[in-house]
């Protein structure tokens, strides 16, 4: 079990600060996971689709977190071609979103969306929510000085 | 003088009795003026031949061809009907059916200007000799205006869309930065705590550390708190408005409302409210109509929560909802209550988006500001429409028009 890698966080998001809140996001619940991030739909599309340098490894974990609206392919986009295909369908995947919107919602999880977050995003409830490890030791504001 | 064709009807039977003659003629005469003086176009034709034997002085006028160039031809040779009677498939039509009535049928006038008629034809013997009367009436003027209200309706929807689409895409847009404002000032805050205690642990000359814990406990936090409160103020109006914008997006249905029932059910989620404010709603049986449901509970919930929060705090609320049939075809819903009331140079204004009423009055409550314009467009998207009564003091009465549940 303690040999099995951390599954790799995909991360598309075209707004460099909600990439970063959700870093530091994660970083402060304690998550581990290496995380790498895409700015557009196509450059996560060509990730999981191996027509890029690195690329994804098969037989790795992976966890695939995508805004809705990116530029050149739409998250929802992204989804349903990660579900369309057969190699990539287990993947288990998030939705990101600015609002509320409940059609965007419901076309989301018709294709199959496993979460689905509305921004500002509980890092802590995603990690929870997709059983990632936590370090116990928490960077936050209680802290107490000279404890450590 | 309008010559007629063959002059069979001007044929005078043998003067008998001069009585008789006389009966005859004026019966004539006063046919003849209904004739000439009838505001709608009549053509008498020849049943076998589809000539023209007689032509009143308002198809004259209508079409522009004189008597004499409509007199003796028959119906597809004179340019206004040519385009419709032209294949003669028509003209076997009149002559066989008896009654035949076209509605916007489109003539073209000897100026070249294009008409639409209703075309009404009917078959009957005179003198064993069967006749055709067409009745034309001119309906260019009814017809243009109702392509133009077709058009101006459409322009609407689709300027409607419009605004509705870029409100959607705006809210979105708005909410990106939002998000990182807030998601950052949470993170100063986060910091700003671990700087206090590392602050507060370090060995520093007394000056500076004074100094560094009055802006760490003092001045910053609080220029935090402003943009918090902020973000959270800018964020709940976004939320409204998108609320508006998703209006125009969500699809309405119309079923058979039973109003009753959509009241009560409405009423349920005040009952805690107005039990505890001691208020009460007089409810009367309610007409049925077609309308969404849920559109329908959502715009009573709106009416019940702008009653119950603008209530005279001087008196015991009373809410009375009554409803009626107007016509057969509209039906009317009132919610009246004896509240604070509206100004009357406020009255137009509550149906804006973030508008409210005694903005500055610390008993009220202050929603989202959009309870009024969502029930507006949710009662037009329906088919209705809502309006106000009010007398500042006294109340506010709001009428909601329905359509009718069709019989």
């Amino acid at each position: 079990m303690k040999n099995e890698p951390l599954a790799t966080i995909l991360l598309a998001e075209d707004d460099d600060g909600h990439a970063r809140l959700l870093e530091r996001g994660l970083e402060a619940a304690g998550v581990r996971n290496p995380l790498i991030r895409f700015r557009t739909g196509m450059e996560a599309w060509n990730y999981i689709f191996g027509k890029s340098d690195p690329c994804i490894e098969p037989g790795r974990p992976y966890l695939l977190l995508l805004d809705i609206r990116l530029p050149l392919m739409s998250g929802i986009d992204l989804l349903r071609r990660v579900r369309g295909d057969l190699r990539y369908r287990y993947i288990p995947t998030a939705m990101l979103t600015t609002t509320d919107d409940p059609k965007e919602i419901q076309r989301c999880r018709d294709l199959g969306c496993d979460n689905f977050f509305i921004k500002p995003i509980d890092a802590a409830r995603l990690a929870a929510l997709f059983g990632l490890p936590r370090a116990r030791k928490m960077k936050g504001p209680r802290k107490i000085p000279g404890s450590a | 003088m309008v010559k007629t064709g063959k002059g069979k009807k001007k044929r005078e039977g043998a003067p008998r009795g001069s009585l008789r003659a006389d009966a005859l003629r004026d019966s004539e005469l006063r046919y003849r003026r209904l004739f000439e003086a009838a505001q709608d176009g009549i053509l008498i034709l020849d049943a076998a031949t589809g000539e023209i034997e007689d032509a009143n002085p308002f198809i004259v006028e209508l079409l522009g061809f004189s008597h004499g160039q409509l007199a003796g031809k028959k119906l597809w040779e004179i340019g206004a009907f040519r385009d419709v009677f032209a294949n003669k498939e028509k003209f076997r039509e009149l002559q066989e059916r008896g009654y035949v009535r076209y509605e916007g049928l489109p003539l073209v006038a000897a100026d070249g200007r294009r008409l639409f008629v209703e075309f009404v034809s009917n078959v009957y013997d005179v003198n064993r000799l069967k006749v055709i009367q067409c009745n034309i009436r001119d309906n260019t003027a009814r017809m243009q205006a109702e392509a133009e209200k077709e058009r101006l309706n459409a322009e609407l929807r689709h300027k409607n869309a419009e605004i509705e689409g870029f409100l959607h895409i705006t809210t979105h847009d708005l909410r990106t930065p939002l998000v990182n404002i807030q998601g950052f000032s949470k993170n100063l805050a986060i910091d700003l705590g671990e700087l206090h205690a590392l602050v507060e642990g370090a060995e520093l000359a007394a000056e500076v550390k004074n100094r560094a814990l009055k802006l760490l406990t003092t001045d910053l936090p609080e220029s935090l708190g402003y943009i918090e409160g902020s973000v959270v103020k800018m964020g709940m109006l976004i939320t409204a408005l998108l609320k508006v914008s998703r209006l125009g997006r969500q699809e309405l249905t119309a079923a058979t409302v039973n109003m009753d029932s959509a009241l009560k059910s409405a009423l349920a989620t005040f009952a805690y409210r107005l039990e505890k404010l001691g208020g009460e709603v007089k409810l009367q049986p309610l007409p049925l109509c077609s309308a969404d449901p849920l559109a329908v509970s959502q715009i009573f919930s709106n009416l019940l929560d702008n009653a119950i929060k603008y209530r005279d705090r001087t008196r015991k609320l009373e809410i009375t909802v009554r409803g009626e049939a107007k016509g057969t075809r509209t039906v009317i819903y009132t919610v009246a209550d004896n509240g604070r009331g509206i100004k009357e140079a406020d009255l137009e204004r509550i149906w804006e988006v973030f508008y409210s009423g005694h903005a500055h009055d610390p008993e009220i409550v202050k929603g989202e500001g959009i309870g009024l314009t969502v029930a507006r467009r949710m009662a037009e998207r329906s088919g209705g429409s809502l309006k106000a009564e009010s007398r500042e003091g006294a109340g506010t009465k709001f009428i909601l028009e329905l359509p009718a549940r069709p019989v």
